[in-house]
């Protein structure tokens, strides 16, 4: 959490109803990140993220009274953010995810993640239908349990686990010339024992 | 080490900040949503609410011309009543 996402405190929403610009201004602080991120990885385009993570705190704005608390705003930053960026994806049909400008992406802070491979990932995550590429998000992105994946979305249960369970299988597929062998020629840091676990306890 | 799919997905979907000037740009978006445009109802409605002024208005413009050929039918029938009696 950073210095920012600590000063805004849940006190921030009961200010922020009163009137208070700055405590609104802390909400949007505290939670941008998770915003933009959910609609750069839906979108794959950096202006059109930043237009819809606007957009979002826009209606954050006028939606403010019906916000119950902390945990609630995220929820609906969530379910918010997924909901425009699907309609955006199928209001552009012919829009293609494409490979973000990976120089522009902050550099990884783990010093033992295969950055090409990640890259690959990326763009692999990129190309799935909006509704299972959202549900990979909600899942290694916001590190949400299939429960709370499918209150997020409004779906069953059961269609997030299917969802999950393909998109990880033609992701596994497909990085699988990335997998086998890294930059280097040498074997790569994929382990495909997490198959045997399945994504999800 | 990372060593697996789901931990590769982590790393990779990462959250990503957007800028310093973000805040400041939706605090400049907000300032600009005027609460007119907030109470804007979408294009359809407005075509509808026109529509049911224009009948209503309609309506009241028949329905006065109706009473007021009424009214001089009326006034008609009487005059030649008048005459016919006298």
């Amino acid at each position: 959490m950073t210095e920012a996402e600590v000063c805004a405190t849940d006190d921030s929403l009961s200010r922020a109803l009163a009137g208070e610009s700055a405590a609104f201004t802390a909400l949007v602080r505290k939670h941008q990140r998770l915003v933009y991120s959910l609609a750069l990885r839906m979108l794959s385009d950096r202006h059109k993220a930043e237009d819809l993570a606007q957009d979002v705190f826009l209606q954050m704005h006028r939606s403010l009274a019906s916000i119950e608390s902390d945990a609630h705003l995220s929820f609906w930053l969530r379910k918010v953010t997924i909901n425009r960026a699907i309609d955006r994806l199928r209001r552009e049909p012919r829009y293609e995810a494409v490979a973000l400008e990976e120089s522009l992406i902050p550099v990884s802070d783990a010093c033992d993640d295969d950055p090409l491979l990640q890259r690959r990932l990326r763009e692999l995550v990129g190309r799935l239908p909006p509704a299972p590429r959202a549900v990979i998000l909600l899942r290694y992105q916001e590190d949400l349990d299939p429960t709370e994946i499918a209150r997020t979305l409004s779906m069953s249960i059961n269609t997030v686990k299917s969802h999950l369970k393909r998109s990880l299988a033609i992701l596994r597929e497909q990085v699988g010339d990335t997998a086998a062998m890294g930059p280097d020629g040498t074997p790569s840091k994929l382990d495909h024992s997490s198959t045997k676990h399945g994504p999800v306890t | 080490m990372s060593n697996n799919l789901d931990d590769q997905l982590r790393g990779a979907l990462r959250s990503v900040d957007p800028g310093e000037e973000f805040e400041q740009r939706v605090i400049s978006r907000i300032a600009n949503d005027s609460p007119r445009s907030r109470r804007s109802v979408p294009a359809g409605f407005r075509w509808l609410s026109a529509a049911l002024v224009a009948s209503v208005v309609l309506g009241v413009l028949i329905t006065h011309d109706w009473q007021v050929r009424r009214e001089q039918q009326g006034l008609e029938a009487r005059k030649q009543l008048i005459e016919a009696c006298g």
